[in-house]
């Protein structure tokens, strides 16, 4: 039994029309070895959403993700941050659906609070058990990630900005 | 006249995304924050006679409500700029 890691990288990320984050990248500060950081920078203010596909190789039966998302803050030292994430499975020549009409699943969510000191630290959130509707191994998936800024949790000021997205699972 | 609560509620993302200008500090919470946009926004309509008055003539009784503001607004920034805030 193993777990499998795939990064979403970040330049792969789609948006809808409306109510996305901005994608960008930071040059980097550091004095002798600067290195740029690709970033998603999702609002306080308005809910904004970012969604990946990619192909579960590997997949055990257990069928469900884990998402990791790996984040600072543009300014706070405070405060909570509440991620959803949303799935899709879809079989292929299997599924006989319309796939431009379909809706992703449940939502499964997480808060996470700033632990304070540096304000544009490296913070882990974690969302398990992500069901995106039984999916089976070599499906394709479609994950769609939000900051649930409207959520009474969703305290933290600034924008969040996520650097990093991994989705994990079992191979058993 | 107050800004409506969508209005308000601009601001208060406005702020939020101008980090450059650091304008929150690290430790409030959105929900501070917005208390503070709102007490900012009721102050003026509280005060507003009060600056109104203190306008000395001819530029009370001829400026228009937009110039007063302008007014306003431009000392208030060049104050901000004189304490180190970024132009």
């Amino acid at each position: 039994m193993a777990t499998v890691y795939r990064t979403l990288p970040i330049e792969a990320a789609i948006f809808r029309a409306t109510q996305f984050p901005e994608l960008n990248k930071r040059n980097g500060t550091g004095i002798s070895a600067p290195f740029p950081i690709r970033s998603l920078a999702f609002d306080a203010a308005s809910v904004e959403r970012a969604y990946w596909v990619f192909r579960p190789t590997a997949l055990g039966g257990t069928n469900v993700f884990t998402v990791e998302i790996d984040w600072f803050a543009e300014s706070a030292t405070s405060g909570s941050v509440v991620w959803g994430v949303q799935g899709y499975a879809s079989t292929p020549n299997v599924d006989d659906v319309d796939l431009e009409s379909r809706n992703l699943g449940v939502q499964s969510s997480t808060t996470t609070a700033h632990p304070g000191g540096t304000g544009q630290r490296h913070i882990r959130s974690t969302i398990t058990g992500l069901d995106a509707g039984s999916a089976v191994n070599n499906d394709v998936v479609f994950i769609g990630l939000e900051r649930i800024a409207s959520n009474p949790s969703d305290t933290m000021t600034g924008d969040a900005v996520v650097f990093c997205v991994t989705i994990s699972y079992s191979d058993t | 006249m107050p800004l409506t609560t969508q209005q308000r509620s601009q601001v208060w993302g406005a702020l939020m995304r101008a980090a450059a200008e650091d304008p929150v500090p690290g430790t409030i919470t959105k929900a501070d924050l917005r208390a503070a946009v709102d007490a900012c926004d009721d102050w003026i309509d509280a005060n507003a006679a009060s600056f109104n008055a203190a306008l000395p003539q001819p530029f009370r009784g001829q400026a228009n409500l937009n110039q007063k503001i302008l007014l306003l607004a431009f000392v208030l920034e060049r104050r901000r700029r004189a304490i180190g805030g970024s132009p």
